[in-house]
């Protein structure tokens, strides 16, 4: 039995290697005082770190107290832009979206103090207001630049059945209602708009006469007031408590309880925080199985600081009553979210300020009570109330705000080492860096002392390291070493960026709030309050029956169903998502078929599905959001049909650029018409890094010239330019066509039936495009967001809703950078050609006999991409997926009215002017197929970019000429066809 | 002459088939039952197997295009394919290359680590095992060699190399022709761990202790003796099983190219077979060109089967 022995032998080893290495695994600390104690950590070294932030400002007016009194300014005389309007009986401002705004305010005695805005919202691009403020001709900090007011959203009353409950479609669903605005006056404080300082900004005014001007960076707004409020202090439950009048409660008082529903408040700040269904409880109010039913508010979307939702509510008598709210935060374990409670638009007393959920998968019944557990008492007089819960981010504001200042320390720091050392550093060259830099390794030796105490802050406010502090620790601990050893910097140098990174990313899922909220209740202190049991039986009960009832309910049919047979009946397949489907489906149930009274069924499908179904015959009538090139390769075998033999047509493809439809449009010398209607349109820009470019001394590239001569200085500094390169996850050809076109070339000849890239100007770009990256060292591999992020790619082209990417993802960097115009090519006439690749998606009709069925189809299409649905569209997109889901609209019209600020939609309808499509042809695959094996030939053997070129070219055009030979279409040069 | 012969040789092997067949018959008549049990299994087969092999044998003889009803071309698309098209011919390399290389590389490989885990305890074996086949059960597992060939200095392959100062600027290992088919194949070798080694590791299993003892007796001298005499023959049926998993997966490569190297891949270097009947299909809509391809690449692993169930057949003899 030698072999049993052995088996336990080898089992004993590894037990005691296991154990072992748990013992020798070092013991977790619990405290990193002694780290930075006694150590100054508010100074900075020199020439890292920001000096326009709210913490220094504030450190430099250290020793002025608060303003004395309210000071009002007298908002009617004003220098600048603005107009003087006459609103609900009051002169008020009105000032536009790009107006600067300037008002003279004498103020009695110097002081601190609260800016407070009163103001209304008009009808514009319905996102949030945004405003810089200006004091004394400077802006005081960086976070003034980018202030926010939220508008006023409610249900759309008109979507709500008679008897007051949400409409259903016919399959028993209920159906979301739209999001409308309400244009009442407002009062908000201007405060930080990432929830990091959660009191509001002070500012400091010096005695006698200051200017306070606004700068309009998005939407206009009308302004009743402008306060300068002193900066007042909350007060506690006990002097809330002593505030407030004796009362006797009747006994019906006291055990009063009303309940609001989540899903039915009545104001909010933002259109994404609709009423939602969720499926996962069985105690969710209200509830059922297989049925869509809306039951709570909030989700993902309730997210960013600021946001809030306001309930209405009335009470019978004067009184004390308690707040019961049933919340569930599934979302981050071992992190709290938390909300600021209004009553009547104040916080009542100080811990209503912050009341925090922590993570739990099943709903909780908080009642808002002291640390001993006895509820806290609102006192409320009789009559209607409203109730407003806003997502804070408590104390943990101070340490995010931290986190982001080291954040942008850090990549300072990086960047400063990576002029010296590259990306990836000698490991056997010594860089002497405590004699080049002193003063960098004296920056990561205060920066390790913040990390850790930063990961000592976390941990005391939740109670647990979680793992997204653990990232600042490696940071910490790494910066410590370095310190030490400073020869360690070149060796983890990748290591160190990629850390960066991640605390980046950590930073912004702990800035995460998100709260679901079921229902609220005001109750009296006798009141008995519901017991929701959430136990093992009911959710396994819950889970059996929802399992039971998915073989009867077809979850993929969405809105109102229709039979198949019935008549005026269209079927329309998408490919793109459930949100985007749902969506689309309310849209067409409440506006399209109401308005023609044609049936419309939609349905969510893969992509790959829609050509078997084409072929089997089965296929819907109308698909959406397919890729452009899907509509030429139907239509060369002519399984969709031509638009233009719609005698509106011209009519209907006014709001899109020619280079939209181009791809759309077929021409092979025997038949030719435009095939598909755009839907989206998708083209490239420059984003560029203004502190990097300012540190450097270089100004942003207007053509292709400005970005080489700025390259030495760029790369000087090790840093690089991002140009995309048909890489082999993105086959990305935008970089090289937008040559081309600028060049004055053409990707086919005028009779589309054979390539031109090898004409002269095609020639010249390629050479060009390919010198990027032989000659001039441009990457061909890279991530552009986080190089864009850590400043070592300050410059780089890519598709424009990069800019949303980088919004959500980015906040370290906020107002740090721009996008503007696609570099472009100089004429002889001094114009520049910004001439840029453009693609998107279509929606194309399959082809078919029936005249009758083409009408009601081109009705839905023609409904599809106009103005108004498509802006619908959009900004139910954004609000269901939030901005980093801004719809892309071809429709020049639609684009205007989505959120982009003034500036940026500038920046795109002229860049859009210059779009060029691709246009596809029989055989057209292989030519980005072969211009990608082209580029890939000169880069990767250095070949003579001329005979490359020319060599593919012949092999692009054979492969077109079979194609046209397949379908019998003529060639040049051969008489007939077959 | 010859033809009269070969006339005649059809007239006699039709006559005794037709004879053949109406014997079959009327014994099928008094077997229906048996026929009744056999149905299930003859209709799957029929309907999942026969059918589409047949279909697909039918459209190689058309054009179709997938959207259009089918024409007849004859045997247009083979002469193609094998006359015409450059790029065919490329695939065949590749696809050779990997089956010459993978296939048996892989094979020997799975018997050998089958071979190694059978001498561990029980309870080792069974995570061994887990460990050596968790590659093929987690299906796309091969996605973190892009990140391994990235073609940055953030790939670990470029950092490696560059930190040792072996090349000083990164290379695209995925992009450049001269580098993807030996990625692809070190990728394809450590995919080939499926289910012939799992076949393997129970074919080891089931062999009679008593056949070994028997051996011994017998006067086996050392381990290879008992590898070649005993335990071989005693796992033929595993071992053709293993075989023909490694034939087919040898020449059904795709996913792994597509995904590493690109679709198309630069210059078609990293094109197979199956990645260039994928293109022909669903790219340029030609399925019956496509077919042809499928139909070819059946017949060569048909004979592939066949070659090798000669030669396991000479094992242990």
């Amino acid at each position: 039995m030698g072999k049993k022995k052995r088996g336990v032998l080898i089992g004993i080893l590894c037990a005691v290697v296991v154990i072992a290495g748990l013992l020798l695994l070092p013991k977790g600390e619990t405290s990193f005082r002694a780290k930075y104690e006694g150590v100054d950590l508010s100074t900075d070294v020199e020439g890292i770190g920001r000096d326009d932030t709210y913490d220094g400002y504030l450190a430099a007016h250290a020793d002025v107290g608060t303003g004395a009194e309210e000071v009002v300014l007298d908002i009617v005389t004003f220098e600048g832009d603005g107009e003087v309007q006459t609103v609900d009986g009051a002169e008020c401002v009105y000032t536009a979206d790009t107006n600067m705004t300037t008002w003279k305010v004498t103020v009695p005695e110097e002081g601190m103090y609260n800016i407070l805005l009163d103001y209304k919202t008009v009808d514009s691009r319905g996102v949030d207001i945004e405003r810089a403020v200006y004091i004394n001709g400077e802006l005081p900090f960086s976070g003034a630049a980018t202030l926010r007011f939220s508008r006023l959203w409610t249900d759309d009353p008109s979507d709500f059945a008679e008897d007051g409950s949400f409409r259903t479609d016919n399959q028993g669903n209920q159906i979301r209602p739209s999001q409308i605005e309400r244009y009442e006056w407002q009062q908000a404080y201007c405060r930080d708009d990432m929830g990091y300082t959660t009191e509001p900004y002070q500012f400091y005014f010096q005695a006698g006469e200051n200017t306070l001007a606004l700068e309009a960076v998005n939407e206009p707004v009308i302004l009743r007031a402008i306060k300068l409020m002193p900066v007042a202090k909350q007060q506690d439950y006990t002097a809330y408590l002593a505030a407030q009048p004796q009362v006797e409660m009747s006994e019906e008082g006291k055990t009063y309880s009303s309940t609001l529903q989540g899903e039915s408040a009545d104001l909010r700040s933002s259109p994404s925080l609709y009423p939602r269904y969720d499926h996962a409880s069985p105690v969710t109010e209200p509830y059922d199985v297989s049925k869509t039913v809306l039951n709570y508010i909030g989700g993902d979307p309730w997210n960013n600081a600021g946001q809030w939702v306001e309930w209405e509510f009335e009470v019978p008598e004067d009184g004390y009553y308690n707040i019961t709210i049933k919340a569930r935060q599934a979302y981050q374990r071992g992190a709290l979210s938390c909300r600021s409670l209004y009553l009547d638009g104040e916080i009542p007393f100080d811990a209503m300020s912050a009341i925090s959920f922590s993570y739990d998968t099943a709903w909780q019944m908080l009642t808002l009570s002291d640390e001993e557990g006895v509820p806290y008492r609102f006192y409320l007089t009789a009559g209607k109330h409203t109730v407003r819960l806003e997502a804070t981010l408590g104390a943990m504001g101070t340490v995010l705000k931290d986190m982001e200042a080291s954040i942008y320390r850090l990549n300072q720091i990086y960047r400063k080492l990576l002029v010296l050392t590259g990306v990836n550093p000698d490991r056997f060259r010594d860089y002497n860096l405590a004699k080049v830099y002193p003063e960098v390794i004296e920056a990561m030796d205060l920066e390790s002392k913040r990390l850790y105490k930063l990961v000592d802050d976390t941990v005391s406010l939740t109670g647990q390291k979680s793992d997204r502090v653990a990232v600042a620790q490696t940071l910490a601990v790494q910066l410590e070493q370095f310190v030490d050893r400073n020869e360690r910097i070149t060796q983890s140098f990748v290591n160190f960026k990629d850390n960066i990174t991640s605390l980046g990313t950590a930073m912004q899922n702990m800035a995460e709030t998100k709260l679901d909220v079921d229902l609220i209740i005001i109750s009296g202190e006798n009141a008995k309050l519901p017991k929701y049991n959430d136990g093992f039986f009911a959710r396994a009960g819950h889970e059996i029956r929802a399992c039971i009832a998915s073989y009867f309910v077809d979850y993929n049919a969405l809105g109102d169903v229709y039979d198949e047979s019935s008549d005026d009946l269209i079927e329309v397949w998408l490919v793109t998502g459930r949100d985007q489907s749902t969506v689309l489906k309310t849209m067409v149930d409440d506006s399209f078929t109401k308005e023609t009274g044609i049936k419309v069924n939609v349905k969510l499908v893969a992509a790959d599905a829609i050509l078997n179904a084409v072929m089997a015959g089965n296929g819907p009538d109308v698909i959406l959001s397919v890729d452009g090139w899907f509509a030429v390769n139907y239509a060369m075998r002519h399984a969709v049909e031509d638009l233009t033999q719609f005698p509106d047509f011209e009519e209907v493809i006014k709001p899109f650029y020619q280079s939209a439809l181009d791809p759309l449009t077929y021409d092979d010398g025997t038949k030719s018409g435009v095939y598909a209607l755009p839907e989206t349109q998708i083209f490239s820009v420059l984003f560029y890094r203004e502190d990097v470019l300012e540190e450097l001394g270089l100004e942003v590239p207007q053509t292709w010239e400005d970005l080489i001569a700025v390259l030495p200085t760029i790369q000087g500094n090790n840093m690089s330019v991002g140009v995309p390169f048909p890489d082999i996850s993105n086959v990305d050809m935008s970089g090289f066509n937008a040559l081309i076109y600028q060049n004055g070339g053409a990707i086919y000849s005028e009779d589309k039936q054979r390539t031109v890239i090898d004409s002269e100007a095609g020639v010249a770009a390629f050479k060009f495009y390919t010198s990027l990256y032989n000659d001039y060292g441009l990457p061909t591999v890279f991530d552009f967001v986080s190089r864009f992020r850590s400043g070592e790619m300050p410059l780089g082209v890519g598709q424009y809703t990069l800019y949303n990417t980088l919004t959500v993802s980015a906040p370290e960097i906020r107002g740090l950078w721009d996008f503007t115009l696609y570099p472009g090519t100089l004429k002889e006439d001094g114009t520049i050609d910004r001439s840029v690749h453009a693609n998107g998606a279509c929606c194309m009709m399959v082809a078919t006999d029936d005249e009758n069925m083409k009408q009601k189809c081109w009705e839905f299409m023609k409904w599809w991409v106009s103005d108004e649905a498509q802006v619908r569209f959009g900004r139910e997109m954004e609000s269901v997926l939030g901005s980093s889901a801004r719809y892309t609209t071809a429709n020049t019209e639609a684009l205007t009215q989505l959120a982009w600020s003034a500036d940026q939609l500038a920046v795109l309808q002229e860049q859009q002017k210059w779009a060029r499509g691709f246009p596809e042809i029989a055989g057209g695959y292989s030519t980005t197929r072969h211009m990608t094996n082209a580029i890939r030939k000169v880069i990767n053997s250095k070949e003579d970019p001329r005979e490359t070129l020319l060599t593919y070219t012949r092999t692009i055009n054979e492969e077109i000429e079979i194609k046209r030979r397949e379908f019998g279409l003529p060639i040049d040069g051969e008489e007939g066809t077959k | 002459m010859n033809q009269v012969q070969t006339g005649s040789f059809a007239k006699r092997y039709l006559t005794m088939r037709s004879e053949k067949l109406g014997y079959g018959l009327s014994k099928a008549k008094r077997m229906k039952v048996c026929y009744l049990f056999l149905a299930p299994y003859a209709i799957l087969f029929f309907t999942f197997f026969i059918l589409p092999i047949c279909t697909s044998i039918y459209y190689s003889f058309t054009y179709y295009n997938i959207l259009e009803p089918a024409r007849f071309v004859g045997v247009q698309n083979y002469i193609n394919l094998v006359l015409q098209d450059e790029v065919f011919l490329t695939s065949v390399k590749n696809t050779f290359v990997i089956a010459v290389i993978t296939g048996p590389v892989g094979y020997i490989l799975s018997f050998m680590f089958a071979w190694f885990i059978n001498e561990l305890p029980k309870w080792l074996r069974a995570i061994a095992v887990v460990i050596f086949y968790a590659p093929s059960i987690a299906g796309n597992a091969y996605s973190i060699f892009s990140i391994i060939f990235r073609g940055d200095a953030y790939g670990y392959l470029n950092s490696i190399l560059m930190d040792f100062g072996f090349i000083d600027a990164p290379l695209l290992w995925l992009v450049d022709p001269k580098y993807i088919m030996p990625v692809l194949i070190i990728v394809i070798l450590w995919m080939s761990m499926g289910t012939g080694f799992l076949s393997f590791v129970a074919g080891f299993q089931g062999i009679d202790k008593s056949m070994y003892e028997a051996g011994y007796v017998d006067g086996i001298r050392n381990r290879w003796q008992e590898l070649y005499y005993i335990t071989l023959p005693s796992m033929k049926p595993m071992l053709l099983f293993g075989a023909v998993m490694s034939i087919t997966n040898a020449f059904n490569v795709c996913d792994v190219p597509r995904a590493l190297a690109g679709y198309p891949s630069t210059d078609y270097a990293a094109r197979t077979v199956v990645t260039h009947l994928f293109d022909y299909g669903f790219s340029r809509f030609e399925m019956g060109y496509a077919s042809a391809i499928a139909t070819l690449l059946f017949l060569v692993m048909i004979l592939c089967k066949k070659v090798i169930s000669a030669a396991l057949e000479k094992v242990g003899t």
